[in-house]
């Protein structure tokens, strides 16, 4: 009998647990930021969010399908909890994958910016940086054609196959790091040409933003972006375009570097430190406007020179840029310190920076294009039956 | 048959009184006829508490939830603060001191099979002797308790449930604590035997979900900023070991061959092995410096699986299922403390303290940490001092206490059957591949400095050397189980 009415007692009372869920939000109460933007105004952030309105994106209704709002404060939480403060619905940042942040704050350093990011368990370091040209919020606020929310444009951008990978992590693990220095993805806003509907913008991946320590030197853009991708820990595929001499004239060859792998060496010889880069490349044409049939191993010799020919110079006028800034993107710092300890504590680590621009470089590049797609010609050409 | 002799001489049983009764009753009625004690302890499925066994896979594994499963949320980050890159070796010193640790069990087992620690105490040291050495103990097990609750409690509020005040989830947590106290450890081994796999066997797929973002190259070079990061690592890693004196609670219930040392000491490496794993995952994916500067790196690096857009956020689905072999540690720990406190009494039905004990911890959880942060840092500069400065006097004056007593005593050993040497050379093998990682280490840390390939090199060889140890002890145990049934068969 006792235990029955026990029972009964538990069995009454435990409805009332389920009324103490502190943790409980309703998703009708939710506003989720895809994205957010890190300017600055005076002294002061300008954080932007980016929030999608879910009854347009449904289909049920009329208007812009995302919102946009920004507020000051003198740390990025301060400035989202003037902004919660219009807001009636709660922002919960889980589903954040993309910190925009502005060329303006780069330059005075990101480091700051990016405490709440790890400190705040619903942030993952998992998110996407990006860098913009100008001012952040301008990123959040185009209309890309293709997707509803530029938030997703952008991080869709930065996961294409030839965009380096980089995330919060790998940029604050090469901040923390001597002998290290993130690069960052750098975009822009642009207008799609010739102009559609009015007022629709575009962004676009220019580059990659070289970073000294934490703050903003210059932009990795073109050939020197290209060569980014081989001093990295993985390599990421890229396509070129080379001028091949043919005759008098020089016609263009497009190709895309399907596989790749690169291994940079430091080696100390007589005191002298330099890094020893041999890479290997495998490409696939793409486009040709050569007027040679591609079969015949001539020709293909002479397209490999100058591919590999190509891409010495990718990897040269990287390091040339890194070198000018005395920035370490390519983790040549890290390298060293595996490979001579000793030597990295004792003689170079304190004067890294001074010492990369004098440090030689041995660029070894073995390329062929295998790959010459569906033609070895083209087929449009004229045939010669004599 | 006199009932009295089955339950009713106040040593404690396990089941209530009503089942006890119905099921007696039952089988009197279908064996009217007289028969033996362990007749009827087997066919009613009685099973006093005194007489509560857990076998060797189940003490194997629960050493190891002991000593791995809370560990892994609240010890990396000072872990990885103390020693840097070189956290991979931070396990070894440790487990030399569980080793010890087993030894001391193992020969408080030999010499009173039948008892726990704190009786052993209480018969060795007299009754205030015994009473002072047990307060003793039971004082590092209610810090280790409160400590246990604090961390649990810090790791849920900090990571998933932000807004929910910490009191409640220390008040869920310890009517859990007092939901186990009411049964035997035989409960929470078998709770274990399901858990425990999930658990480590979890960490093998967290390892390959998180390849992507492990990267070797990044890593900083082994060795290279000589012992003291390792030594340093070694003795933060020695907070998560100590735990090791918590199974003298148990003594009574565990094998008492030498399957109990070897058993235990298959549990230790089993334990170092993926305390090692998680540990190297952390530093090749997060880097030392985030390792040591986030508050729970394991939490972190599984937030780093991210397979496709759509298998995001497996932290939470990850830690769902880890989370009662998380909790498991502190059951172990209550139910020593209850243990502990019924030795006092003389009496082994612990179970009537159980609600008591939870609401006392309850009470005093608020009163003894200021939070997750003080536990760590506790767990990393206090508990390191604290563990062998209380534990390594303790059991050398309880051996020696016991010794003497059994000198005094004269009692004669029983004849033990003589283990083969095909099964004593695991054993061998495993304390040579001990020897051999300490050696992979001091040449790493001599040679490692100047010549980095040196220092890759040993840190290979050392893992090899955990990983095959670990093998060769499960080897062991399941040998020395075989031998010891065909023993029991022969006898019979």
């Amino acid at each position: 009998m006792y235990k029955r009415v026990s029972l009964i007692f538990f069995l009454l009372c435990s409805p009332m647990l389920l009324t103490g869920c502190w943790d409980r939000v309703e998703v009708n109460d939710l506003a989720v930021v895809v994205a957010s933007s890190f300017d600055k105004e005076g002294d002061e952030y300008r954080v932007g969010v980016q929030i999608p309105l879910v009854r347009p994106l449904g289909g049920k209704g009329q208007g812009p399908v995302f919102y946009i709002d920004s507020e000051k404060g003198k740390t990025v939480r301060e400035a989202v909890d003037r902004l919660q403060h219009r807001m009636s619905r709660q922002m919960i940042f889980s589903h954040r994958r993309i910190l925009v942040v502005s060329e303006e704050v780069a330059r005075e350093g990101i480091r700051p910016g990016l405490d709440e990011v790890a400190r705040l368990p619903d942030n993952r370091l998992t998110a996407n940086m990006i860098i913009s040209k100008g001012k952040a919020i301008d990123l959040l606020g185009s209309s890309p054609q293709f997707e509803s929310l530029s938030a997703e444009s952008m991080r869709e951008i930065v996961k294409l196959p030839f965009v380096l990978p980089v995330n919060l992590k790998d940029i604050a693990q090469a901040l923390n790091k001597e002998g290290a220095d993130p690069i960052v993805p750098y975009m822009e806003v642009t207008e799609p040409q010739p102009k559609g509907e009015e007022n629709k913008k575009e962004v676009q991946l220019v580059g990659y933003a070289q970073f000294k320590r934490d703050k903003l030197v210059g932009v990795f853009k073109d050939k020197a972006a290209d060569g980014s991708h081989w001093l990295r820990s993985h390599f990421v595929t890229y396509m070129t375009t080379l001028e091949v001499q043919e005759g008098n004239t020089k016609r263009p060859i497009t190709i895309r570097v399907m596989d790749g792998q690169s291994k940079i060496t430091p080696r100390i010889e007589n005191g002298i430190l330099s890094y020893h880069v041999k890479v290997e490349a495998i490409g696939a044409v793409q486009e040709s406007m050569l007027t040679e049939d591609l079969r015949f191993q001539r020709n293909q010799d002479v397209i490999n020179r100058a591919f590999e020919k190509d891409i010495k110079e990718s990897i040269e006028a990287f390091v040339k840029q890194a070198k000018e800034k005395q920035t370490d993107p390519a983790y040549l710092g890290v390298l060293l310190s595996r490979a001579y300890p000793k030597e990295w504590k004792e003689n170079y680590s304190k004067h890294w920076r001074d010492t990369l621009g004098e440090i030689p470089f041995h660029i070894e590049v073995k390329a062929s294009v295998e790959r010459l797609g569906q033609i070895t010609e083209n087929i449009t050409k004229e045939t010669n039956r004599d | 048959m006199d009932c009295c002799r089955v339950f009713g001489s106040g040593d404690g049983f396990c089941l209530c009184e009503k089942i006890r009764h119905s099921r007696l009753d039952a089988f009197r009625i279908v064996h009217p006829v007289d028969c033996s004690l362990d007749e009827i302890l087997y066919n009613t499925g009685v099973t006093p508490l005194n007489q509560v066994q857990i076998n060797h896979r189940q003490l194997s594994w629960l050493t190891a939830s002991l000593l791995l499963t809370s560990s892994l949320i609240t010890l990396p980050s000072s872990l990885a603060n103390a020693a840097g890159a070189d956290v991979v070796f931070s396990q070894i010193g440790p487990v030399l001191y569980a080793l010890i640790i087993c030894l001391f069990f193992y020969a408080l087992n030999q010499h009173y099979p039948e008892k726990n620690l704190f009786e052993i105490n209480f018969l060795v040291a007299g009754k205030w002797g015994g009473a002072i050495i047990n307060v003793v103990i039971l004082f590092f097990m209610w810090t280790r308790i409160q400590m246990e609750l604090n961390a649990i409690t810090g790791f849920i509020n900090t990571t998933m449930l932000t807004r929910t005040p910490p009191e409640i989830l220390t008040l869920m947590f310890v009517i859990i604590l007092m939901y186990f106290g009411r049964s035997s450890v035989e409960s929470i081994a078998r709770m274990n035997d399901f858990f425990f796999p999930i658990l480590f066997i979890g960490i093998f797929p967290t390892f390959l979900f998180v390849l992507n973002e492990f990267h070797l190259e990044r890593m900083e070079p082994f060795f290279v900023d000589g012992l003291a990061p390792i030594w340093k690592g070694n003795w933060v890693a020695l907070a998560g070991y100590g735990e090791m004196f918590v199974l003298g609670a148990f003594l009574h219930a565990l094998p008492k061959s030498k399957l109990f040392l070897v058993s235990i000491r298959h549990g230790v490496l089993l334990s170092a092995l993926g305390f090692t794993v998680l540990l190297l995952l952390g530093i090749g994916v997060l880097g030392p410096v985030i390792s040591g500067r986030v508050m729970y790196p394991s939490y972190i690096l599984v937030e780093q699986i991210h397979i496709t857009d759509f298998l995001d956020r497996l932290e939470i689905f990850f830690f769902s299922i880890w989370f009662p072999a998380i909790a498991i540690k502190s059951v172990i720990i209550f139910l020593a403390i209850l243990i502990a406190i019924a030795s006092f009494t003389n009496n082994r039905d612990y179970r009537v303290y159980s609600i008591p004990l939870g609401w006392f911890i309850l009470a005093t959880s608020t009163l003894s940490f200021q939070g997750a942060l003080s536990v760590q840092d506790y767990s990393a500069y206090a508990l390191p001092v604290i563990i062998p400065a209380t534990q390594l006097p303790l059991m050398l004056l309880i051996y020696v206490l016991v010794r003497w007593k059994k000198r005094k005593s004269d009692a004669s050993e029983d004849e033990k059957p003589k283990i083969p040497g095909k099964i004593v050379k695991w054993g061998t093998y495993v304390y040579t591949l001990l020897f051999i990682a300490v050696l992979s280490i001091a040449v790493g840390v001599w040679f490692g400095y100047e010549y980095s390939l040196l220092g890759q090199i040993m840190a290979i060889v050392f893992g090899l050397c955990m990983l095959v140890a670990t093998f060769f002890s499960r080897l062991e145990v399941v040998k020395l189980k075989e031998f010891n049934v065909a023993q029991m068969r022969e006898k019979n």
